[in-house]
């Protein structure tokens, strides 16, 4: 991908997140004129670059919505429902062609047909301005974009020669052969790709054409693998040369004109060398020669020496076309400058560009052709010292012209000597491009004099003059035309070594931001994962030293070392994770689009309340919280916020608030979404519960109502049956809450019947490293993650009460259920007596739980590595995790094996006794 | 080697014309807007500058009308780079005090020639 596009697509998509952003706000405020300029100016953006790129579609899209935005911004037109609608949906395939252009650097194949649609629609609102103004190209009488016909040389060469002759009205020897004809028409046809499907037949209508006497076949793009093609697409590109009248082809091919080019063809347009590359010295040679007899004016010569080099030459090669039709051309066109460039083409191997020439050449050869030339040539009454094309005079021309214009437009007085000065130094400028240098003093001179009497007159004179004195160089009017647009052309991408040597200014050139990939950064931060882990080894390796060999003071050293080291990896971590982080408005942003479409599909009203946006966190941590943020939000806007009425009747705001706050919590992220709806009815959750066999009939009497709301994040709670007669949410709260405790976060669920439903997610900043603690369970160790571990307590075994066939303890006068680690892993349990037990006390969700183990250890950082494959499946596990000696630790996931079904209702209905 | 200003706030087109121009040996400079370009102008030296017309901070036609009024830039040629081809656009362009005015997007030959012939680089 060249440089540009990648800067395109990625400046498009920054300049598209504005636009969306606009649009949604000026739905709520449409009279923000702030609001207008700038979404304004973010698609006048995108259409200014798109038109470096053969973009057609995507540019006039855009640009239609530019036009209409303008509008707005000039209030010949007020903002309804009905343009928000519209230019949303235009900015979305925008945002979608932009993708595609990212892996195809194409627009999609389809892209013409909505861009064709969408802009109608949008013109159609766009008021007509009632002082229509000629756009400056048509007021500069610039040709229309000249459609290539570089397609006729897929016509035989003899065919060409006849149509060449036939259009200058001269036979094969340049005698005059009947009137020159009118122009023939080249017809380009590119059936639409669905072509056979809408009724068109492009065969039958290529061949009643009227006055076809040239035909060419060819393909738009070309042929895919055979397995890949689908011969139900048409991908035709088909030529034709007619003899006939325009307004008869126009009207034989009206049904499908926007796939149809035609095109009057001149006679130099046939004049396409074709053939194999042959380059010998013998044409450098001829080359020299040519140019000699040229600059002499020594046709015969020339003519000779082709006809004698096209016997030795192979006829079916580039030289040897390029030598026949500079044979004809010298019977029939004997004209300097087209001849040079078929000689030029020689060199270059490419066809010439006639297009400059064209009007110039067949003008030329209406006249008397000899006559012209020779007093083009005689002008060289100015001191040039170089050569300059007419293309340059023409421009140089222009630009002397525009400088007139612009001394007759009223000026303001304190830019008048600045309006002179630049005026006096562009002129000056273009006279030393062009060559005239003796006549940058006369500008000078008249500058001052200018400045001096406060009149401009005596450089209007001298501009005057200048062009009456260079009017011979100017080729035809027409010429001077802007060209058509293009793509960028292979220019662009030129080195730039020209400006290195200018090292100073160029360091302020160096962008204040890098964009960069974010393969690079994952792999800096796989690398500093691995870089902690191998840290680990140095603890282990001075315990050796110490215990194996007996080197206590190399033990020493290698625990100064390895704190040194242990300080710089941690630096370098946190840095490196600083680089990843993302403020939440990366995925805070798509959220008013989804609540305005979601809220106007179930026709309630709803204000969404951001706050907090700037709050960072991973990139990880951010992508993977894309979803269930949405999940929430859904939930909220479909069961939470209630239609208007229903809130007027509850006598609340007809207006339903969702509020999502997003700030920071020492090393963990917090994200709070609160909605003012109706709340989730624990008597429902509770009936739901017990139909689900999730609760049995006692516990059903017996948990509190705040219980009965946390049983929706219970795996198999929710199922599509029931969200429809289910009045609170649940649609997939255990997914939400599987996919947040997967990125090592927490979901906490509370709510309050007719007042609303608050959902908080803690998450950590990053989830590269792991803290983890190991402990030990029937001589196998592993580990914790210390994020669900609230405390560790040792307890005398004397302290378990059995309270409902549950052992229980007392903390800090609360009572918290104790399970067996070794009867949650089905493990040999350690029966021994003992002083006192181990008890990791675990947080899930407002309760604590005693975790019963044989033994802690410290806390080890570790990277953690999700199971793969067929132990991915296994629950209860976060991971695994390579250890500082070699060995693999399982790190477990002590909620889910805790709040196993049965665990968790009976720890419920534990809770509610106490 | 002659020194340019690019004034554009899209970083495409930015990108766009200094490789165009810097193939061409030009040594380019670039300003996000009007007032980037005017503050870099008064402590560099330019030959040339191009500038876009519809910007943030400060736009195009105050861009310029503020290079004429300023004593050290009043001189220097600028050319006014518009996506709008109609005529009032231009001439509201070249009475705040541009010397030329271009269409977007401007074809690279005709980018080249244009900056060639207002810096007399020929």
């Amino acid at each position: 991908m060249t440089p540009i596009l990648a800067q395109f697509i990625s400046e498009s998509r920054d300049l598209l997140e504005t636009t969306g952003r606009g649009l949604l706000q000026l739905e709520r405020h449409p009279d923000d004129s702030a609001v207008i300029d700038e979404v304004f100016r973010a698609v006048h953006t995108i259409k200014g670059a798109s038109g470096l790129f053969d973009f057609l579609p995507m540019t006039r899209l855009v640009h239609a919505a530019e036009d209409l935005l303008d509008a707005l911004r000039d209030h010949r037109l007020s903002y309804s429902a009905e343009i928000g609608d519209l230019l949303l949906a235009t900015f979305d395939l925008v945002s979608l062609w932009i993708d595609v252009l990212e892996t195809d650097e194409a627009l999609p194949a389809d892209a013409e047909e909505p861009s064709q649609a969408l802009a109608v629609r949008l013109r159609a609102l766009v008021p007509k301005e009632s002082d229509e103004e000629a756009d400056l190209s048509s007021a500069t009488a610039s040709a229309p974009p000249v459609k290539s016909v570089a397609w006729l040389k897929d016509l035989p060469e003899s065919q060409r020669v006849g149509f060449y002759l036939r259009t200058l009205g001269v036979d094969a020897e340049g005698r005059p052969d009947g009137e020159p004809s009118s122009p023939l028409f080249g017809v380009r046809y590119r059936p639409i790709r669905d072509a056979f499907f809408s009724g068109e037949d492009p065969l039958f209508v290529v061949c009643n054409a009227p006055g076809v006497v040239g035909r060419a076949i060819a393909l738009t793009a070309p042929l895919p693998p055979p397995t890949e093609l689908d011969p139900y697409q048409c991908s035709l590109d088909l030529r034709l040369v007619c003899d006939s009248e325009r307004s008869a082809l126009v009207e034989h091919f009206r049904y499908m004109a926007e796939a149809v080019e035609i095109t009057p063809l001149h006679a130099l347009d046939y004049v396409i060398p074709t053939g194999t590359p042959n380059e010998g010295p013998v044409y450098e040679d001829f080359m020299e020669e040519a140019q000699t007899w040229l600059a002499q004016n020594d046709l015969a010569s020339l003519e000779r020496a082709a006809q004698t080099l096209l016997a030795l030459a192979n006829p079916e090669s580039w030289p040897a076309s390029i030598l026949r039709w500079l044979q004809c051309l010298l019977k029939t066109q004997p004209e300097r400058p087209v001849l040079q460039a078929l000689l030029d083409a020689m060199r270059t191997q490419q066809a010439p560009d006639w297009i400059p020439l064209q009007r110039h050449a067949d003008e030329q050869t209406a006249a008397d052709s000899s006559a012209r030339a020779s007093s083009t040539q005689g002008t060289v009454t100015l001191h040039k010292t170089r050569e300059v094309s007419p293309a340059e005079w023409a421009s140089f021309a222009a630009l002397l012209q525009t400088q007139l214009a612009i001394l007759v437009i009223p000026v303001e007085e304190e830019c008048w000597r600045g309006r002179i000065l630049s005026m006096s130094e562009t002129v000056s400028n273009a006279l030393r491009y062009v060559g005239l240098v003796d006549l940058v003093d006369e500008v000078a001179e008249c500058r001052e004099s200018a400045l001096e009497h406060k009149s401009s007159e005596t450089l209007v004179n001298l501009l005057g003059d200048i062009l009456s004195d260079i009017a011979m160089h100017l080729p035809l009017e027409e010429d001077t035309a802007e060209e058509s647009t293009s793509p960028i052309s292979h220019k662009a991408e030129g080195g730039s070594a020209a400006s290195a040597a200018d090292g100073t200014r160029r360091e302020q050139l160096i962008p204040k931001v890098l964009k960069i990939d974010q393969a690079r950064i994952d792999l800096l931060m796989d690398l500093i994962g691995e870089l902690v882990v191998a840290k680990n080894a140095l603890p282990y390796l001075a315990n050796r030293a110490e215990q194996q060999f007996g080197v206590r003071e190399l033990s020493r050293e290698i625990k100064e070392q390895y704190s040194i080291v242990h300080r710089i990896s941690q630096e370098l971590q946190g840095a490196i994770m600083q680089v990843r982080m993302l403020p939440v408005s990366n995925i805070f942003q798509r959220f008013p689009r989804l609540v305005r479409d979601l809220s106007r599909k179930l026709n309630k009203r709803i204000n969404l309340v951001v706050e907090g946006e700037e709050t960072e966190a991973d990139k990880n941590i951010i992508e993977s919280l894309a979803d269930p943020l949405i999940h929430i939000l859904r939930n909220s806007i479909d069961h939470g916020i209630e239609l208007p009425e229903q809130r007027k009747a509850a006598g609340k705001p007809e207006e339903g608030t969702i509020r999502i706050k997003a700030y920071p919590d020492n090393d963990r992220v917090i994200i709070d979404i609160t909605d003012d709806g109706k709340g989730i009815d624990p008597q429902i959750v509770k009936l739901k519960a017990f139909e689900k066999g999730l609760l049995s009939e006692e516990r059903l009497e017996a948990i509190t109502d705040e219980e009965a709301i946390q049983l929706v994040l219970l795996p198999g709670f929710s199922t599509a049956a029931i969200v429809s007669d289910l009045s609170g949410r649940g649609v997939g709260m255990d997914v939400v809450r599987q996919a947040v405790n997967a990125s090592g976060g927490s979901l906490r669920l509370s709510s309050t019947l007719g007042q609303g439903t608050q959902v908080k997610l803690s998450l950590p900043l990053s989830m590269t490293v792991t803290q983890v603690m190991g402990v030990t369970v029937a001589e196998q160790r592993f580990g914790v993650p210390i994020d669900v571990v609230s405390e560790t307590v040792k307890i005398n075994p004397r302290a378990i009460n059995i309270i409902k066939h549950q052992e229980t303890f007392v903390l800090r006068e609360q009572v918290v259920p104790l399970v067996r680690l070794a009867r949650l892993l089905d493990l040999h349990e350690n029966h021994r007596a003992r002083e006192e037990l181990p008890v990791l006390v675990i947080r899930i969700g407002e309760e604590l739980v005693g975790v019963i183990v044989d033994a802690f250890h410290e806390g080890i950082e570790i990277i953690l590595k999700p199971m793969e494959g067929f132990l991915g499946k296994l629950h209860g596990f976060s991971g695994t995790a390579l250890l500082g000696n070699g060995s693999v630790l399982l790190v477990l996931d002590l909620r889910t094996l805790v709040l196993g079904m049965q665990e968790y209702t009976r720890i419920t209905a534990l809770n509610t006794t106490t | 080697m002659k020194q340019i200003l690019v004034i554009d706030d899209a970083a495409t087109v930015r990108l766009y014309v200094r490789q165009v121009l810097e193939a061409e040996g030009f040594y380019v400079d670039e300003a996000t807007n009007g007032l980037e370009g005017l503050e870099k102008a008064l402590s560099h030296h330019f030959d040339l500058v191009l500038c876009d017309v519809n910007m943030p901070v400060m736009d195009g036609y105050t861009t310029v009308t503020k290079f004429r009024q300023e004593r050290t830039l009043a001189h220097i040629p600028i050319v006014m780079i518009s996506t709008e081809a109609k005529k009032k656009d231009a001439n509201r362009a070249f009475a705040a005090g541009a010397n030329d005015y271009l269409v977007k997007p401007v074809n690279p030959d005709k980018l080249i020639l244009e900056v060639r012939m207002l810096t007399g680089e020929g």
